[in-house]
């Protein structure tokens, strides 16, 4: 069974650099992340941006890819913390 | 004299997202577009394959089937599990969308909706259907992702607009009308209908309809009475005409929820906490749309496909947590173990306590009090930040797709 490692969480703290803006897909878009190891990724796709509710803290996932892999990366509302949750198998 | 049938306007969309939760993880995740993609519940070796890529589903790959038995026949298949938190979040997008051309939109599950349109404001109603359908499929890309794709079926009624649906997969938009009805239903087989499985397609050969020409054409008597041997036939008569008989919709008759077991060797008690955390779990929704209960029914299937059930209706409704446990694990212990599935179902709903004051009242009040005070700090602080310690250890029993009603959806705490 391929069983992808997207599903491990990881729940790392990142960097990211985003903009703000009118947009029909969500007002906030990431553009790139850095991970504790120094890490750079360019964000060249985003698929989806869906909230996810716990009580009444909203987490925001962002699923993204540089055009190799894929990646979840989220944004607490109440820390404002970015976190790279999830990283999925590279594919040919 | 038979009634004289007039045929209503094509005011019914149907649209119906393509292999919903696989074109949803390929919107999600880029790199899996164009790959074979499974959707399973867990990522373990004998879960049931919930949903297929298209190009899984052109290397054989089909619903309903165990993922051993589709990784052999298809090695490279990915498994994703389901994460019912961006299915609900597509699942309100794309309601909201239909919700900008009618006020009458009716989710018929996770993945399919109906607009009807003769309640649309004029400027919407005098457009082209097809115009519609093509705006709705352009605003699904627009607004989610630009993978998403959705068949829309048009029709007078909703079973001709399912059927216009499924005609083209994946991606589709058809229209159903009194003009071509006869040519589209010429391509079809009985089974392709909604709603006409194999048992019914048996009996309408049995009278000789082996078509859905010969369906169409079959008088209403035949229907009622050779055919449905009810009612059922003259809505068929009336269905098949493009006549709505699909519109009405029904109360919650019983609420429940089932567990497939992590385990072959769980013991009594480590099944019993899973119970409770089903009895947890129904409970919430009971109370989520105010209802009480009367009944309860615990079923169990063995590994060997046995199954074995209890049900018990109390003297008073109840809705709490406590009661709900209390009454399961008492049914549970007269059914045998080890189990494979376990399940408990609320029937005989109430909109009210419908109590007699008895001498244990202070007590009973006390427990509904609770409950209601736990339900208030977990939707405050997320799920399960507080519960019955005898489901404690039951991190396994998740929230998964709610199939058919989506009366759950907007309470999905768990």
């Amino acid at each position: 069974m391929n069983q992808n490692t997207y599903q491990t969480p990881l729940h790392e703290i990142i960097d990211v650099d985003a903009t703000f803006s009118r947009n029909i897909l969500g007002h906030c878009r990431p553009i790139a992340f850095r991970t504790k190891s120094g890490r750079e990724v360019q964000i060249s796709e985003i698929g989806l941006i869906h909230p996810r509710y716990d009580g009444l803290k909203t987490t925001f996932a962002f699923d993204v890819t540089d055009g190799s892999s894929d990646y979840r990366i989220t944004l607490d509302s109440e820390s404002l913390n970015w976190y790279l949750e999830f990283e999925g198998d590279r594919y040919a | 004299m038979p009634e004289l049938i007039r045929r209503p306007p094509n005011d019914i969309l149907y649209i119906d997202l393509n292999s919903c939760f696989a074109t949803i993880e390929q919107q999600c995740r880029p790199m899996l577009r164009g790959r074979p993609v499974a959707i399973t519940n867990r990522l373990v070796p004998n879960s049931c394959i919930i949903a297929a890529s298209y190009e899984a589903k052109a290397l054989g790959v089909k619903v309903g089937m165990r993922s051993r038995e589709a990784s052999a026949i298809c090695p490279d298949l990915i498994y994703a599990e389901t994460e019912p938190d961006k299915f609900i979040f597509v699942h309100e997008k794309l309601k909201r969308i239909m919700k900008d051309y009618s006020a009458s939109v009716v989710m018929k599950s996770i993945d399919e909706g109906v607009i009807d349109l003769s309640e649309a404001p004029k400027h919407i109603y005098e457009r082209s259907r097809f115009e519609l359908g093509h705006e709705i499929k352009q605003r699904l890309k627009d607004e989610i992702g630009c993978y998403m794709r959705c068949n829309v079926g048009i029709a007078s009624n909703r079973f001709l607009a399912k059927l216009a649906g499924e005609l083209h997969k994946p991606d589709g938009l058809d229209e159903i009308t009194a003009d071509n009805q006869r040519e589209i239903f010429a391509s079809l087989k009985l089974t392709d209908l909604p709603g006409i499985n194999i048992r019914m397609e048996a009996r309408l050969n049995a009278v000789g309809i082996f078509t859905p020409i010969q369906f169409l054409d079959a008088d209403e008597m035949t229907l009622v009475k050779l055919v449905c041997k009810s009612i059922d036939g003259h809505k068929w008569y009336r269905r098949l005409r493009g006549i709505e008989v699909d519109s009405a919709t029904s109360d919650i008759k019983s609420v429940g929820r089932q567990f497939v077991l992590d385990g072959r060797n769980l013991s009594r008690e480590e099944t019993d906490a899973r119970l409770v955390r089903l009895a947890e779990d129904v409970g919430y929704r009971l109370r989520s749309k105010s209802l009480y209960a009367r009944g309860i029914y615990v079923w169990t299937y063995d590994f060997q496909d046995g199954y074995n059930h209890h049900q018990l209706i109390a003297k008073e409704a109840f809705n709490s947590d406590y009661d709900i446990a209390r009454l399961a694990r008492q049914l549970y212990t007269r059914l045998p173990c080890p189990v494979r599935i376990i399940g408990i179902t609320l029937y005989k709903l109430q909109p009210y306590a419908d109590r007699q004051l008895c001498l244990e009242q202070g007590r009973k009040d006390r427990i509904d009090s609770v409950c209601a005070a736990e339900d208030k700090i977990n939707l405050r602080f997320g799920a399960r930040k507080i519960h019955c310690a005898d489901s404690l250890g039951t991190e396994q029993v998740k929230c998964k797709i709610p199939f058919g009603s989506t009366r759950y959806l907007d309470h999905s705490i768990n």
